[in-house]
C-alpha cells in the first residue's frame, strides 16, 4: 500500500512513541538546503496551551509514519534544536518559492509544497506541488522529483523529461514518478523499500 | 481462550467469607510480557482496587475467587501507573508501528492458564497479542 500526501498535510499530526505516549505534534517541515530533501520537523506540545518544544525530530529517526500519527521508538529519538543548524525550516525554505525551470530554460511554475509517498515500511519524498505560471494550466500540477537536482535559492532544475510527467491530480502521480524514475535510468524506484513477505 | 467481556463485571468472592469483595472492572496488561498481570476491581472493600493475577485462587465463568478480601490491595509502585484508569487498553485506538490506524480496541481474548493475551479484538478484526508493543495514554503500538 502506498499513500501520497503534501508534507503540509503532516503538520499537527501527533508524534507517538512505541510505548503509546503522544509526546509532541509536527509544528513546521524542515527541509534540507543542499538537496531540497526532507530533514527533519519542528514539534509543538501536546494540548491546547502548550507551546512549541526546544526539540526537533529528524527525519532519521522517524520510525513510521502513517496517516493517522508519526512514530518514534522513545524520546531519545528526539534531537536538540542544534541538529538543523543551516537547514531552513517551512515557508522560508530554500525549496517552497523556488522557479522550477527545466534543462531548457522553461518555467514550469513556483513549488508550494513537497510530495511524499508513504509506504507501509519507508517514505520518500518523490515530487513537488507547483503553481503553474501558465495561467492556463490547472490551479495546481505535480512535477516528479529526480534522485538528484540542483537547488539554490533562486530555482530548481529539472530534466525535459519532466514535463511529460506532470500531472494535476495525486492519483496518477504515483504511477507518473515510477515511470520517471525508470526512465531517468534508476533501476528502481524504492531501493529502500523491503521486499514485503 | 476466554474473553474479558465474559468476566467484566463478574464477582470478586472472597472464599474465605463468601462474600463479595468487588466487582471485575478492566484488564491491567503488561505490554512487554503481552500478559495480563491482573484486574483493576470497583467496589472494592480491600484495601485497594488492583487484584494481581498471582493473587487470583479461582477463574470461573461466574466469579472470580480470592482468599481473602486483602488481596485486593494496593498496586506495587512498578504497576501504579499501568493499573491507572489513564492506560486501560479496552476502548484504546490501535496504531501499527508505521503510524496506521486499525480500530479501537473491544474485547481482549486471553488465556486463563497463565493470563498470556493471545488477541486484541478490534471492530471487524483481530490483532495477535504477540505484536503488542506498548500501551500509552493516547494508543496501543503493534509491531507491524
Amino acid at each position: 500500500m502506498s499513500v501520497l500526501l503534501r508534507a503540509a498535510d503532516l503538520l499537527k499530526r501527533p508524534v507517538v512513541t512505541l510505548a503509546g505516549d503522544d509526546v509532541a505534534q509536527i509544528k513546521d517541515v524542515i527541509y534540507s538546503s543542499g538537496s531540497g530533501e526532507l530533514a527533519g520537523f519542528t514539534l509543538n506540545g501536546r494540548g491546547i496551551f502548550a507551546g512549541p518544544l526546544k526539540q526537533t525530530l529528524p527525519w532519521s529517526n522517524v520510525h513510521g509514519l502513517g496517516p493517522a500519527a508519526v512514530m518514534i521508538r522513545d524520546l531519545d529519538s528526539l534531537a536538540d534544536r542544534q541538529a538543523f543548524d543551516g537547514e531552513l525550516e517551512g515557508a522560508g525554505g530554500v525549496v517552497i518559492g523556488s522557479m522550477v525551470l527545466t534543462h531548457s530554460g522553461r518555467n514550469l511554475g513556483v513549488v508550494t509544497d513537497v510530495i511524499l509517498d508513504v509506504r507501509e515500511k519507508s517514505t520518500d519524498a518523490v515530487g513537488y506541488e507547483i503553481e503553474p505560471s501558465d495561467k492556463t494550466a490547472p490551479r495546481r500540477q505535480f512535477v516528479p522529483l529526480p534522485d538528484t537536482l540542483s537547488v539554490s535559492g533562486e530555482a530548481l532544475i529539472l530534466p525535459d523529461t519532466a514535463l511529460e510527467f506532470i500531472r494535476d491530480d495525486l492519483a496518477g502521480f504515483g504511477a507518473a514518478v515510477d515511470e520517471f524514475r525508470s526512465r531517468l535510468g534508476r533501476p528502481e524506484a524504492h531501493p529502500s523499500e523491503e521486499p514485503t513477505p | 481462550m476466554i474473553r474479558f467481556s465474559d468476566i467484566a463485571g463478574n464477582p470478586v468472592m472472597d472464599t474465605s467469607t463468601a462474600t463479595t469483595v468487588g466487582k471485575l472492572e478492566a484488564p491491567i496488561i503488561d505490554p512487554a510480557t503481552h500478559r495480563i498481570v491482573g484486574f483493576r476491581v470497583k467496589k472494592s472493600k480491600g484495601p485497594g482496587d488492583v487484584l494481581l493475577w498471582a493473587s487470583v485462587a479461582g477463574l470461573g465463568p461466574d466469579a472470580v475467587t480470592v482468599s481473602s478480601a486483602e488481596q485486593v490491595s494496593d498496586p506495587p509502585p512498578e504497576l501504579k501507573d499501568r493499573s491507572g484508569r489513564k492506560l486501560d487498553v479496552l476502548k484504546r485506538p490501535v496504531l501499527t508501528e508505521h503510524g496506521h490506524p486499525l480500530g479501537k480496541v473491544k474485547d481482549v481474548e486471553f488465556d486463563p492458564s497463565d493470563g498470556r493475551v493471545t488477541n486484541l479484538l478490534l471492530k471487524d478484526s483481530f490483532v495477535d497479542g504477540g505484536r503488542l508493543l506498548g500501551i500509552g495514554k493516547y494508543a496501543v503500538v503493534v509491531a507491524g
